[in-house]
C-alpha cells in the first residue's frame, strides 16, 4: 500500500518529520518497506487561458494582466482552453504549455488539463505540493482497513491523539429519486450481502482535475478520466472498491446479483475473456452480465468518452467467496485483494456519497437522490468483554484501565464500563489498578477484531512492545530430557569429520531428469508445482546430490574430496510416502595427506569398508555384516550392509556410466545408511570391562590358501580351533606374485592369546596354534608358510 | 727372497692400497667401513702380517718396506677414521630435523556452517531448559495451516508460497507443524524448539532459496506472558551475538499468535549506528514472535484460560549469514569445499 505524507496529513494532524513518520507507523505495525521523497520543480509554473493561435506552435496565452507566448508542440489547443505554462528556464521570458510529463507529475505526454473555474494565474504549486513523501507500506493480511489513507492515518490519530478529520459528503441531490431508474435485486445474498448504488447524470467526461491525477500517480496508479479516477480515487482514500457503470448500457436499467452458471463467458474491461464456474457473483443487467463482482468490471458497460450518465455501485462481497473466486480465474486485483480481506459492509453509504461527491466536482452532473441499497441481512458490529486483568496477564505488564478504554475508543470501538472489582491477581504486584471488565462493540472496518486477545494485541501495539519487560524465568521446567538421536547425529558428524569430511547441505528437490530416478521409477515424489524441472523431484537418496556437489568441486580444482550429509530422503511406498533420515558419503582422490616423507596412493573399497565398521564401532553397534548386493550407482558387486539381518545401507564404487552421467571425471566411493534403521540398534550404555591383568602372547602365523578362500572365512575357522585363549586375531598381510604359486594366496595373520587368571605358558600355546594348523590345513587346505 | 720376489712384495702392498682405496669408497654404511677395518687393519690383515716380513728382509729394502708399511698403516687409519667420522657426521645429521618442514596434516573436515550455527542456538536453548523436537517435512494441511489457525481461505497463505505433493501432501513451510505435534501429545509445560528443514516456492537469489532452516520455539505454561517472551528472545540475542546486543519488538501480524510482533536485533555490525548491513536503521531484522493465539490452543484441546504460550521462529541461514558475513543465502547449498573448509 503506497500512501503519501501530505494526503495523510489531510486526515489528522502531525509533526513527525518523514522518517518520524516511517518510523511510528512501523512500530504500529504497519511496517514502511520504503519511503522517498518527491520534489517537483514546477518552473513556475501557472494558469493561463489560450487566447489565440499564432501558428502550429505558437500559442498567446493570457495569465490574467499579461500576455504572453508560449510554445507547444500539441497543435490542437482551442482559444480560451485553460492551460498550464512554465518557463523552460529560470528567469526566462519563454513560456511553454505544460504537459504532465513536461512537469514531471506523470509520463502523460498529454497537454495538462486544466478546468474552467480555476483562477488564472494561480500557482500550481499552490495545487500539488511541491515536496511529497511517498511511503511503501507492507500491511498484514488482517488490516484490510489499513489498505487506505483513512485506515493509516486513524493510526496516527490514535497514537498521537489528534482527531480524524472524516470528509463531509453532504450532497446536493436532484429531485428525481435514482429508485426511479434503477432496481436492484440481489439473489446471491450470501456472495453479495450488500448492494448500494447512486445514478449522476448529465456528467462530462474529461480528464481529472491535476491534484487527482498527481495523487493517483503517486500512489502507483493511473489517471484515466475523471469518473474512473474517482472510483480510483476513493479505494485508496477510504480503501473500498467502486465501480462506475456507463448508465445507459445497463439493459431495462436493472442490476441483478447472481451466481454464475458453469462455463459462462464473460470479458472484463481489460479486454480478456473469462469461462467461469457455477459459482463465481456477477452483476447484471437485465440480460447479461456486466461485471465479476468484487473482481473486475466488464468491457460491455464500461464508462467511455461518451457516457453521460454513471451508475455508481459500491457493494460488499463475501471474502471467502470472492477468494476462491479470484483463485480459480486466477485474476486478482487492487478490488478482489480488499474484499478478500474484508472491507466495512456499513461503509457501503458513506463510500459511496464520498465518490458521488467527487464526481460531481470532476465531472459536474446531478446526483438523483438517495442511494439505492440492497443490504438483506445487516452485518451487526461484533461485542467483545474485555477483562483488564487478561491484559494484564498475557501481556505481563499493568496498563491503566483509562488508556485502555482511550486506545479502543480511538481506535474506533466503542467501549463501555460494565464491572470494576478490586484486583485480585497474584500476578501483578502494588497495582493500585482495579480489574475491570469493558463491553466493547468492535467497529465493522476492523473484520480483525472479534475476540478478547484481538483487543489485547491492540492495546500492546498502540502502547507500544517497548513497555513490556523483559522478562527472565526462573521456573525449573523439567521436560529438556535427553535426546539420544540428537545425541546420535551430534556424534556422526564429529565422527565423518574427524575422517576428513566436510559436511554439506544438499537439495532435496533433484531435476527431473537425473539418472536416479529410472532406479526408483514409481517409488519417487515429484512435486505438482515445482519451481523449474531442476527442482522437481524429492531425493529418493542423498546420492544424486553428494555426486552433483563432487562434480562442482572437482571442476573447481579439488582432488582429494570427502563429503558427507545427514538429510531426509522420501520414497513412495504402498499409498504412503516414506520420509527417513539418511546418512551419505562420498570419498574421491588421495587416501592419506599429502606429504613430502612418503608416498599416497588412492583410496580403495578398503579404505571406505574401514571407515564404516569404524562408525559402527564408535556406536556399538554390533553383529554388523558386509554382503554382496546390487545397487544402482555402484559397480558390481556393490555391497550392502546388515545389522542384525536388516539392511542398512550400501557402500561401494560408482559406476562408470554413472560418473559419466554426473560428468565425473575420476574414481569415487560412496556410502549411504538408513539411520531410521541404524539408530535402533546403537549401544548407549556401557559396561566396564577389568582390564586383563596377566601378559598376552602374540603368535604371527603366514598360511598359503587357495584363492577362493575369502578373508571371513578364514577368520571363523582360526576363531573356531582357536580356543578361549584366543582374544583377538588381525589379517596383517595379504599377498599373492613371486613364490607364491597361482591359484593360490598368502595371507599372515596374527593372533593374540590370554588368559584371565594367569599367564599362558609356552607349551600351550604350541598346542593351540598346531591345532588350528593342523585342522585348518584338514579344513581349508591351509598350508603354512615357513 | 730373491730380488725379483720383493719385488713382487712391494707391488702386492701398492695393490693392497688400491683395493683399500676402492673398498673404503663404496662403504654406504658403517658396518661396510667396520668390515673394512677388519680386513685392512686387523691384526690378521695382510698389512699386519706383511711387518713380519720386515725382519726377513735385506737390509738395503728394510726402510723402504719398512717405511712402505708404516704409510699404508697410517693412511689405512686415517682414511678409516675420516670414513666413520663421515657416517657419524650423516647420523647425525639425520637425526636433526628441520622443524620448519610441513608435518603431517590429517586429512580434514568441518560442519556445515548451518549445522555449527543451528548447534549454537541449540545449545542456548537447551541451557535454558528447551527441548529439541522434530517433525516430517512432508506435511499435511491441517498441521502445516489449519491447526496454526490458517483456514482454507485465510488471506495469511498467501505469505506462504507453498509446494504441494500429491495426496494432499505438502512440503512444511515453517516448523510450526510441530508444536501442534507435540502439543498434541504431551500436556504444559511445555518449553521447546522445533529445529528443521522448510521449503517455499521462492526463486533463487541472494537471500531467497527454496529451502531454508528454520528454529520454532514454543513454550506453554500457566502465567506465561508477552515479558517472558522478550526475556527468552534478548537472552538469546546477547548469548549468540554479544551482551549489548539490543531486542527490539514490533507490532506484526501471523494467524497462529496474538499479539504478534517482528523481532529486531540492534545492529552487530555498527553496533546501532546505522550501516549497509542494517540499511541505515541500526536494527537488524530477525524474525516473527508472539502470544500462542487461544485459536490454537483449541485444535489441541488446552484451556486457553488456564494457560498461555509464546511461540518464536528464526531462520538459520539467516542467523549463520550475520554470524559470519555471508551475503548470499546460496553459498550454504553450493557446498564449496573452499567455502565450507572456512568454518
Amino acid at each position: 500500500m503506497k500512501c503519501t505524507y501530505t494526503w495523510l496529513k489531510e486526515f489528522v494532524d502531525f509533526d513527525f518529520s518523514a522518517a518520524e513518520l516511517a518510523e511510528q507507523l512501523t512500530m504500529l505495525g504497519l511496517e514502511v518497506d520504503s519511503f522517498s521523497e518527491i520534489k517537483h520543480d514546477f518552473h513556475d509554473a501557472i494558469i493561463g487561458k489560450i487566447e489565440e493561435k499564432i501558428d502550429d506552435q505558437h500559442f498567446k496565452v493570457t495569465i490574467g494582466k499579461e500576455i504572453v507566448t508560449a510554445t507547444s508542440s500539441e497543435s490542437q489547443l482551442s482559444a480560451n482552453q485553460p492551460v498550464v505554462i512554465f518557463r523552460r528556464n529560470v528567469g526566462s521570458k519563454q513560456y511553454s504549455i505544460a504537459s504532465y510529463q513536461a512537469l514531471g507529475i506523470s509520463d502523460d505526454p498529454a497537454i495538462i488539463y486544466i478546468e474552467e473555474n480555476i483562477p488564472l494565474s494561480k500557482k500550481i504549486a499552490e495545487i500539488i505540493p511541491e515536496i511529497d513523501v511517498v511511503y511503501d507500506i507492507d500491511i498484514t493480511t488482517n488490516r484490510p482497513d489499513c489498505l487506505s489513507i483513512i485506515g493509516i492515518a486513524r493510526e496516527i490519530a490514535t497514537c498521537t491523539g489528534n482527531p480524524l478529520r472524516i470528509p463531509d459528503v453532504s450532497l446536493i441531490e436532484a429531485k428525481l429519486p435514482a429508485a426511479a431508474k434503477i432496481q436492484i435485486k440481489i439473489l446471491t445474498p450470501n456472495g453479495c450481502p450488500r448492494y448500494g448504488a447512486r445514478i449522476i447524470q448529465d456528467l462530462t467526461i474529461h480528464p481529472s482535475p491535476i491534484w487527482m491525477h498527481d495523487r493517483l500517480v503517486k500512489v502507483g496508479l493511473r489517471a484515466i478520466n475523471n469518473v474512473v479516477d474517482v472510483t480510483n480515487y476513493v479505494l485508496i482514500e477510504l480503501g473500498h472498491p467502486l465501480h462506475a457503470f456507463d448508465y445507459n448500457l445497463l439493459l431495462d436499467h436493472q442490476i441483478q446479483v447472481r451466481l454464475s452458471e458453469h462455463g459462462e463467458r464473460f470479458v472484463t474491461l481489460d479486454g480478456k475473456g473469462y469461462t467461469l464456474d457455477d459459482n463465481t457473483v456477477l452483476i447484471c443487467d437485465a440480460k447479461r452480465p456486466v461485471a465479476i463482482g468484487g473482481i473486475m468490471g466488464g468491457l460491455n458497460s464500461e464508462v467511455k468518452n461518451s457516457t453521460q450518465a454513471v451508475l455508481l455501485e459500491c457493494a460488499y462481497f463475501n471474502p471467502s467467496h470472492i477468494r476462491k473466486s479470484s483463485g480459480k480465474l486466477g485474476l486478482t486485483t487492487d478490488s478482489s485483494m480488499r474484499f478478500c480481506r474484508g472491507v466495512d459492509p456499513n461503509g457501503v453509504v458513506f463510500i459511496i456519497n464520498r465518490a458521488a461527491q467527487l464526481m460531481q466536482l470532476t465531472a459536474q452532473g446531478s446526483i438523483l437522490q438517495g442511494v439505492v441499497d440492497e443490504y438483506v441481512q445487516p452485518i451487526e458490529p461484533t461485542k467483545i468483554t474485555l477483562r483488564t486483568e487478561r491484559v494484564h496477564n498475557v501481556l505481563g505488564t499493568t496498563i491503566a484501565a483509562g488508556q485502555i478504554k482511550q486506545i479502543l475508543s480511538r481506535l474506533g470501538n466503542t467501549v463501555v464500563e460494565q464491572n470494576r472489582v478490586p484486583d485480585k491477581s497474584a500476578t501483578i504486584k502494588k497495582s493500585e489498578q482495579d480489574s475491570v471488565i469493558f463491553q466493547v462493540i468492535a467497529p465493522t472496518f476492523r473484520p480483525d477484531l472479534t475476540r478478547e486477545i484481538d483487543l489485547i494485541e491492540e492495546i500492546a501495539r498502540v502502547t507500544g512492545y517497548e513497555v513490556i519487560p523483559e522478562k527472565v524465568s526462573t521456573s525449573f521446567v523439567f521436560n529438556s530430557r535427553v535426546n539420544w538421536r540428537e545425541r546420535f547425529l551430534c556424534l556422526s558428524k564429529d565422527y565423518w569429520i574427524g575422517n576428513g569430511f566436510y559436511e554439506v547441505v544438499g537439495n532435496s528437490m533433484i531435476p527431473l531428469s537425473d539418472i536416479s530416478l529410472k532406479f526408483y521409477a514409481e517409488e519417487t515424489i515429484q512435486l505438482l508445482n515445482p519451481l523449474s524441472e531442476d527442482m522437481a523431484v524429492l531425493r529418493p537418496s542423498l546420492i544424486p546430490s553428494l555426486l552433483r556437489q563432487t562434480q562442482y568441486n572437482l571442476f573447481r580444482q579439488q582432488e582429494t574430496i570427502r563429503l558427507f550429509e545427514i538429510g531426509n530422503i522420501f520414497q513412495q511406498q504402498n499409498q504412503t510416502h516414506q520420509e527417513d533420515l539418511s546418512l551419505g558419503g562420498m570419498l574421491t582422490g588421495f587416501a592419506l595427506p599429502t606429504h613430502w616423507e612418503h608416498k599416497n596412493r588412492s583410496i580403495d573399497f578398503y579404505d571406505l569398508k574401514g571407515l564404516l565398521f569404524g562408525f559402527c564401532q564408535w556406536f556399538r553397534i554390533v553383529n554388523l555384516k558386509i554382503k554382496t548386493g546390487s545397487h544402482w550407482a555402484l559397480e558390481a558387486p556393490g555391497v550392502n550392509l546388515e545389522v542384525n539381518g536388516i539392511e542398512i545401507g550400501s557402500a561401494g564404487k560408482i559406476k562408470k556410466e554413472i560418473l559419466a552421467q554426473y560428468d565425473i571425471p575420476s574414481e569415487c566411493l560412496i556410502f549411504e545408511l538408513n539411520l531410521r534403521k541404524l539408530f535402533p540398534n546403537i549401544t548407549w550404555d556401557r559396561q566396564y570391562q577389568p582390564i586383563p591383568r596377566f601378559p598376552s602372547v602374540r603368535r604371527d602365523l603366514a598360511f598359503l590358501l587357495d584363492f577362493e578362500i575369502t578373508g571371513d572365512v578364514l577368520e571363523k575357522e582360526i576363531k573356531r580351533w582357536g580356543g578361549t585363549f584366543l582374544k583377538s586375531l588381525n589379517i596383517f598381510d595379504v599377498y599373492i606374485g613371486k613364490q607364491v604359486p597361482i591359484g593360490k594366496k598368502s595371507v599372515a595373520v596374527s593372533l593374540i592369546f590370554q588368559a584371565e587368571e594367569r599367564t599362558l605358558v609356552e607349551s600351550e600355546i604350541n598346542q593351540i596354534v598346531g591345532r588350528i594348523i593342523s585342522e585348518l590345513k584338514r579344513s581349508i587346505n591351509a598350508e603354512l608358510r615357513s | 727372497m730373491s730380488e725379483s720376489e720383493w719385488d713382487k712384495q712391494f707391488a702386492a702392498l701398492q695393490s693392497l692400497q688400491q683395493q683399500f682405496s676402492q673398498e673404503i669408497e663404496t662403504c654406504s654404511r658403517r658396518q661396510d667401513v667396520e668390515k673394512v677395518r677388519i680386513n685392512f687393519l686387523s691384526k690378521k690383515s695382510v698389512l699386519n702380517q706383511s711387518f713380519s716380513l720386515l725382519s726377513k728382509a735385506p737390509v738395503e729394502i728394510r726402510p723402504k718396506l719398512g717405511n712402505l708399511l708404516n704409510q699404508l698403516r697410517t693412511e689405512f687409519s686415517e682414511q678409516y677414521k675420516e670414513k666413520i667420522a663421515y657416517f657419524t657426521e650423516l647420523e647425525k645429521k639425520k637425526e636433526d630435523i628441520d622443524i620448519t618442514l610441513p608435518g603431517v596434516v590429517p586429512l580434514r573436515g568441518s560442519r556445515h556452517p548451518l549445522t555449527q550455527t543451528l548447534d549454537e542456538i541449540k545449545e542456548i536453548f537447551t541451557n535454558m531448559g528447551f527441548s529439541v523436537e522434530e517433525g516430517p517435512e512432508i506435511e499435511n494441511d491441517y498441521y502445516n495451516f489449519e491447526a496454526l489457525n490458517l483456514p482454507p481461505d485465510h488471506p495469511a497463505r498467501e505469505m506462504h508460497d507453498t509446494f504441494y505433493l500429491p495426496n494432499d501432501l505438502l512440503l512444511r513451510t515453517h516448523t510450526s507443524p510441530v508444536q501442534i505435534r507435540v502439543m498434541e501429545a504431551n500436556q504444559p509445560p511445555i518449553r521447546m524448539i522445533a529445529p528443521g528443514r522448510c521449503y517455499r516456492k521462492d526463486t533463487p537469489d541472494a537471500s531467497h532459496y527454496p529451502f531454508f532452516h528454520q528454529v520454532e520455539g514454543l513454550c506453554v505454561d500457566e502465567g506465561i506472558s508477552f515479558a517472558d517472551l522478550k526475556g527468552v528472545i534478548s537472552i538469546f540475542a546477547k548469548k549468540m551475538f554479544g551482551s549489548d546486543v539490543k531486542t527490539r519488538f514490533r507490532p506484526s501480524f501471523f494467524p497462529f499468535t496474538e499479539p504478534s510482533a517482528e523481532y529486531d536485533f540492534s545492529c552487530i555490525i555498527c553496533k546501532g549506528k546505522g550501516c549497509k548491513t542494517c540499511k541505515g536503521t541500526g536494527w537488524l531484522e530477525i524474525s516473527g514472535a508472539g502470544m500462542v493465539d487461544p485459536e490454537v490452543f483449541l485444535f489441541v484441546n488446552y484451556d486457553s484460560e488456564k494457560y498461555t504460550g509464546y511461540a518464536f521462529g528464526m531462520g538459520v541461514e539467516r542467523i549463520a549469514m550475520l554470524k559470519f558475513g555471508i551475503n548470499d543465502i546460496r553459498y550454504f547449498f553450493e557446498n564449496d569445499i573452499r567455502f565450507l573448509a572456512q568454518f
